[in-house]
């Protein structure tokens, strides 16, 4: 079974796959503008994107990552307060791996 | 290389579910990272390498484990700690479920790309497929989750449970 088979179409055409770039800002400005444009005239396409920013943003705070990336929001030409979450790093083995490498 | 550690301990505890898991998974990259420092190039991206090497290690240590389904009670994911709130409308809680309920070639493009923020190329050259694939993944990601979440938790005995499925090595 190849999984990487399935049908990326919403029913009226729209890519998914196509859509699912524009969120993450990988697309190229021509197509970036032809979804835009289609965007305006699919609620459907337009109701994909937002549910999948949300997931998008929901997933980076579950995983402790700022909300808002800096890199979403170059993309989507906005500004907002990065909430930024500290990270900690745990080395639990005895001997740390930086004395073991001869740091 | 000290400074990515962080990251590389968020994108291991993710994936795995497991924060023991994470922490060897993150040891281990550290010393393959070191025991290959020769084999980086310095015109590339460190933390996309040193993501793909701690994948690699993931998808070696997944194949000792795949006994272990993903949905099974006693997953490691749910002993993570339960996540409070929600984002964007999104239960966080329900969300943690739905993110180990993808089978893992899902998972990793899913976190990946939207929480490690990995371009489509980085993406690829990290899994080690084209990037059509990366892409075709990763909306196939997006609509499973969306799915998962828009159906809600299924309960009872006979809830389908989805079982790990290890991905090829390239």
């Amino acid at each position: 079974m190849n999984s990487d088979d399935y049908d990326s179409s919403l029913p009226e055409g729209l890519d998914l796959r196509a859509l699912s770039a524009f969120v993450d800002g990988e697309l190229p400005g021509a197509e970036r503008a032809a979804i835009e444009g289609q965007l305006k005239q699919h609620p459907q396409a337009a109701a994909r994107v937002a549910a999948w920013r949300a997931q998008k943003a929901a997933l980076r705070a579950l995983c402790g990552a700022p909300q808002r990336s800096e890199r979403d929001a170059r993309n989507e030409r906005r500004e907002d307060d990065a909430a930024d979450e500290p990270a900690f790093i745990v080395l639990r083995r005895k001997t740390p791996w930086w004395q073991r490498a001869g740091v | 290389m000290i400074s990515w550690l962080p990251q590389l301990r968020r994108y291991a505890r993710a994936l795995t579910g497991d924060r023991a898991w994470a922490d060897d998974l993150v040891q281990d990259t550290a010393e393959r990272a070191f025991a290959r420092w020769a084999a980086f190039r310095p015109d590339s991206n460190l933390r996309a390498w040193l993501l793909t090497i701690l994948r690699h290690l993931y998808i070696d240590q997944l194949r000792g484990r795949r006994e272990i389904a993903v949905d099974d009670e006693s997953a490691p994911w749910r002993n993570l700690e339960a996540p409070q709130g929600e984002v964007d409308g999104l239960v966080l809680r329900d969300l943690q479920r739905a993110l180990y309920c993808l089978p893992v070639e899902q998972r990793e493009v899913l976190l990946l790309v939207c929480v490690e923020e990995l371009s489509y190329q980085e993406a690829s050259s990290a899994l080690g497929v084209p990037i059509g694939t990366v892409m075709s993944r990763l909306s196939r990601a997006r609509e499973h989750m969306r799915a998962l979440l828009t159906e809600g938790p299924a309960e009872g005995p006979a809830r389908k449970t989805t079982p790990l499925k290890v991905v090829r090595n390239p």
